[in-house]
Order: structure tokens, then sequence, then C-alpha cells
């Protein structure tokens, strides 16, 4: 199966341990993962082709927050599925820019299992 | 009513003393025969004499007045010369003398005038009278001196009631500012919002207005001769208060020194008061020399109390919810890997053992999780979103959100709701967040015991929506205990929270919750205002009874 068919997920978190260890848990689920650190390496990720199909973001992010990353994401490409991952689900959505449509809100710590159950139901694997 | 100026008795010593007697009154009646004609003349000289002086004419006020005048004074050239010196010519010549007093002619006019008149008989004395014009001249000089001295008294006498009134006026204003400084200044000490205590130089209680007999409880009569610091100083402040009187007592000093102290009532309550120590120096002894003024301040330190007490929380609180938000990173580090460990074991096949550490791991992070969110319900609320909804709907949906908890825990559900709709005003999130803490409670605490029934209740109240969770379980171990307090708990793996976020969340609707337990009954009741409030109630009262 070639690479490019697997739905691409892009992970931004600073905290790079844990998001690796999330990366390894998503590729054996058969997505195809990439991770930036911070803010600015997202949006220079997201300034080159391919777009994901979902951004996995915390919303707290060194030089960018993970709101404007998710925002020039979807400039990238519209349909992108945005999945903030936060200390402070509170604040998501708090705004009457933000387009609720098409993100989801996971609070910290992250239940995997939930996690996968809303990946499988928005962006399934083909297998 | 004009007196007798000079008593009869008085008159006749007069006579006495100048040897006027009945030779004398012959000789001047002798003489006022032959004079008689020359009146009028003598009366036209004066009175042209009078008329050339400003002051004398002053108190004439008319022609009209001055012949007037004229037949009164010839009336009295008459009886003058009338050889009759009795009671009637003493009142006659005492009206006289009224009479100058009232136009108030000054007395040397009356002296002058009499020295003219005197001037004007002795004339005709030494023309007519040949041989006895001597004793005459004598006769009459007494008489007019007699006359003079009569006048003179009605005088004095009009000075003497002059100052007399002046000195009764004088006496009445002073009395009336007296009266009105004392009403003064007993207004203002009975009036005063302030303790007001005086103290003699023994710091004996001399003075206890209105004030302090309200907030200490003693009545005046009790506080009266006692000693300020026995009477109102609790013992534990009287080394430091009592002295501090002491010294105000002993220095003398007039410096007003202000210093926060207690008073213990009559009660024994112990009130603060904030005091002003001022001196009033005074010579005798069993004056007031220390006045002890004092403002009752234990509401106002009480309020500042709170309000720091208040303060320190809100910033405990704010610490605390940052806190609780940060413990999120490292907690989503650990349950990712731990997420990761779990799938990479059961791969490999390791003993149950392994297994279940790392379960539990898992398990500990959800607790941990659990409790950040809870505290963070509990410290930071979201705002009420409250609209209008059924509370049998609510009943309904909480019952099957937790069916398949009392399904495994072997409980009957019951639910107990009137058939006419209830409703209410309210945030359905939250109400049913409430329902939910309650049910989950009573399921545990039946399941524990092996089974029983749960029953949900809705009741429609005059001014309140009533729900009631009941169960038949063992019933709280304790009924004193603070179960709606943060962080109690008595559950193993429970956060201490549920309890307190409930009564919080019925707090903020405006509603009470209260607890009824015994073994085999235990009622959660809570109300809430069925028609909403529009301003924030006080918060909930918790009230709790045991049967």
């Amino acid at each position: 199966m070639a690479s490019e068919t697997l739905p691409l997920i892009l992970v931004a978190d600073d905290d790079v341990r844990t998001a690796r260890r999330l990366a390894l848990l998503l590729r054996e689920d058969g997505y195809a993962v990439e991770v930036v650190g911070d803010g600015a390496a997202a949006i220079a990720r997201l300034s080159q082709p391919p777009p994901p199909d979902v951004l996995i973001t915390d919303m707290q992010l060194p030089h960018v927050d993970g709101r404007a990353v998710a925002g020039y994401a979807r400039k990238g490409k519209s349909d992108v599925f945005v999945i903030f991952v936060t200390g402070y689900p509170e604040l998501v959505g708090t705004r009457p820019d933000e387009p609720v449509e098409g993100w989801a809100v996971f609070t910290k710590p992250l239940d995997y299992d939930a996690l996968r159950r809303e990946l499988a139901g928005r962006c399934p694997v083909k297998s | 009513m004009p007196r007798e100026v000079l008593s009869e008795d008085r008159f006749e010593e007069m006579k006495r003393y100048v040897r006027f007697g009945d030779d004398d009154a012959r000789l001047v009646a002798a003489f006022g025969k032959v004079a008689a004609p020359s009146f009028p003349r003598i009366i036209e000289e004066f009175y042209a004499r009078v008329r050339e002086h400003e002051e004398a004419h002053a108190v004439l006020t008319g022609e009209e007045q001055i012949q007037r005048l004229h037949r009164s004074m010839h009336r009295w050239l008459e009886r003058l010369c009338g050889g009759r010196y009795d009671a009637a010519y003493f009142a006659e010549a005492s009206e006289i003398g009224r009479a100058h007093v009232r136009v108030g002619l000054p007395q040397r006019y009356m002296f002058t005038a009499m020295g003219l008149i005197r001037t004007s008989l002795d004339e005709i004395v030494d023309r007519e009278m040949g041989a006895e014009a001597a004793r005459v001249r004598s006769a009459l000089a007494r008489l007019l001196d007699l006359e003079l001295a009569i006048m003179l008294e009605s005088y004095r006498e009009s000075f003497v009631a002059r100052i007399q009134h002046v000195e009764r006026l004088e006496r009445e204003e002073l009395g009336r500012s007296l009266a009105r400084a004392e009403h003064r200044y007993k207004s203002a000490v009975e009036l005063a919002r302030v303790l007001i205590i005086g103290l003699d130089a023994s710091g004996r209680i001399r003075l206890f207005n209105a004030e302090a007999e309200r907030v200490t409880g003693f009545g005046r009569d009790e506080a009266l001769g006692a000693t300020l610091v026995e009477l109102l100083i609790p013992e534990e402040s009287r080394e430091v208060d009592g002295a501090l009187v002491e010294r105000a007592l002993s220095s003398r000093s007039p410096e007003g020194k202000a210093f926060d102290g207690t008073v213990r009532t009559r009660a024994g309550h112990v009130r603060s008061v904030r005091w002003q120590l001022a001196f009033a120096p005074s010579d005798t002894t069993d004056e007031i020399v220390l006045f002890a003024i004092g403002q009752d301040t234990t509401e106002a330190v009480a309020l500042t109390e709170r309000t720091r007490q208040h303060e320190k929380l809100a910033a405990i609180g704010t610490l605390a919810a940052g806190l609780a938000h940060e413990i999120r990173n490292p907690l989503n580090g650990a349950q990712l890997h731990v997420a990761y460990l779990e799938r990479a074991l059961k791969r490999k096949d390791v003993s149950p053992d392994l297994m279940e550490a790392v379960s539990v791991v898992g398990d500990e992070i959800k607790r941990l999780a659990t409790l950040v969110t809870e505290f963070l319900d509990f410290a930071r609320p979201k705002p009420l979103m409250k609209r209008e909804l059924s509370a049998q709907a609510l009943c309904e949906r909480s019952i099957q959100l937790v069916a398949a908890e009392a399904a495994a825990g072997r409980v009957e559900l019951h639910q107990d709701v009137p058939a006419a709709d209830v409703t209410l005003q309210g945030d359905p999130d939250k109400l049913e967040q409430v329902l939910l803490n309650l049910l989950h409670n009573a399921l545990e605490a039946v399941t524990d015991g092996g089974g029983g029934s749960v029953t949900v209740r809705t009741r429609r109240h005059p001014r309140h929506v009533i729900f009631e969770v009941e169960d038949d379980g063992p019933g709280l171990s304790r009924p004193d205990a603070p179960i709606f307090d943060a962080f109690y708990s008595t559950k193993p793996a429970g956060t201490g929270l549920g309890l307190a976020i409930t009564h919080r969340i019925v707090s903020d609707h405006g509603g009470t919750i209260d607890v009824e337990s015994r073994p085999g009954r235990t009622v959660f009741r809570i109300a809430i205002p069925s028609q909403g409030t529009h301003t924030p109630e006080p918060r909930a009262r918790v009230e709790r009874s045991t049967s």
C-alpha cells in the first residue's frame, strides 16, 4: 500500500516525547503521522504539500498558538479535521470567529481509545 | 405697683431730724397766704427758664402739657405752703417724685429747679415777712429739703427696681443658656453613636451614655461607681488595655491616644471597640478627668476579616485552578505512555500481575484527571445557562443514565413523579449533574449492602420544585459529618467533591439541599425556586436532620 493513501495526521505538541508516543500508537493504527514541536514549525510544515487530513494540536504552543495553527491549516485544506488536546477545554470555542464546525476538543489527559473512535468516525483507515 | 417710697414713719423721723415742727408748719402756712398771689408769676418764670434749656425742655411734649404742668405746679406750691405735712402730703410728694422718674427728668434738674423755686420764694419772704423772714426762710429751706429727699427716694427706688430687673433678666438669660448648654451637651452625649464613658481620678465610672449601655448591656445604675477596667475590660486584655487606661489616668496628659481594644458585655460576649482616651483636667477629685470615647467596631472587624478571608480563598482558588490545569499536562504524557505500555504488554502476553500493575497506574491517572475536572468545576463553575425545563424529563433522563449501573448492582430504580407537568427555571446540564451525583451515591450505598432500591421523586410546592433521591441503604455513618464540604469523603475512591459541587449548583440556583438519614432510609432533598431568581440569592443553607 502506497503511503499517500494513508490518512495523514500532523501532531503539534511541545511535549515531544509524548507527541512521539502518540504518533507511534496512531501509526500502529494505520495512520501516517508527522510530529512538530512548536507552532512555528507547524506553520512551516503546513506551508508545504501535502496538507494533512487531520491536525492534532495543543492549544498552548511556543511561538504560534494552536488556534492560529488550526486557522492556517484550514486555509491550506478547508476540510481539515482539527482536534484540540488541551488542559483548558473551556477556552476553546469561546471566540465568536472560531469555526467550531470541524473541530473536536479533548481534555488532557488524552483518552487514546476515545481519540481513536473519533478518528475512525471522521477519517477511517482504508484497509 | 408703686410701693411707698418712704414710709410715713420715716417721714416723721426726717421731720424731727431737720426739726420741722408745728411752729414751722404754721409759719409756712402764714407765708403761703401772703405768697399765693405770686404763684402764677413764679410758675411762669420757672417754665420760661425750663424752655430756655434744651435737655430740660426735651421732657416736655407740648403746650397742652405745659398748661397741665402749670396747674400741677400751682397745686404743688399750694400744698407746699398749705401747713399740713402729714401722710397725704407725703403721698403726693412721692407721686410727684415718681412722675419725674417716669418722664425721665434728670435729678440735677430737679435740684436746680428746686433752687429756682427757693430763690423765688425767698424773694417774697424777704419782701413780705418782715421780722419773721429769717424763721420763715429757715422753715421753707428745711421743707424744700424734705421735699427733695422724698423725691430722691423715688429715684433711688426706681434705680433699684431697674437694677433688679436687669439682674433678673440676666439671671434668666444665664439660666436659659445654662439649660440650653446642658440640653445640647446631654443630647450630644446621649444621641452619639459612640460609647462615652467618663472616669474620675480613681478610674471609677461617672458618666455612661446610652450607646455604652446598648453596646455593653450594662445599665447606667450598674456601671456608675464601678471601675472601667474591672467592669468592661476582659481579663485577658487587662494587661494591655487596662494599663493604657491607668496610664492615661496617671499621666494626666491631655493627649488623646486611640487604640483598638475589647469590652466584655453583660452577657459575657467580647466586642471590638476602638477607644480614644481624652484627658479633661479638673481640680475637684470626684469630677470626670478622663473620657473614654469608643466606637463599636465588632461588625466592621468581622467584615474586614470575612473580606480578607474571602480574598484569600479567591486567591488560593485562582492559584489552585491554575495548578489543576497545569497538572493535566504531565497527566497527558503519563496516560499516553501507559496506553502504549498496555498495548505493548498485551502483545507480549505477560503475567497478569504485570498487566494489573499497568492498568492500576492507568486507573490512578484517570482518577487524578477526574479530580482535576471536578475541582475545576467546583472552584471555577461555569455560569448557569438557565431555561424553562421539565422536572419529570430531568428525572427520567437521569434514571436512564444510571440504569445500567443499577442493574449491575441489583438495584431497583423507581421514579415517583406527579402526572401534571412540573416546570422550573434552571440549567438542565447542571441539574442533571446534581441528580446523577446523588443517584451515584445512592446506588453505591445500596450496592455495597447487596442491592435494594433507589427512588427519584419530584414534587411541586407553592414556590419551589422539590427533588428527592431516596435509598434504603445503611444511611450516613455519621449524621453530623460535613458531607457537603469539599474533600470530605468516606469512599476509598471518592474525590470528596461530588456533594460539594452538588451543593454549589443548588446554591447557584438559589435553592437549598438537605439530608435526612437513618439506617434503611436516606433522603437527599433539593428545593429549587420554580420562578428562578433574577438577583443572586444567598448561598444555600445546609440543613440536616436525623430520625
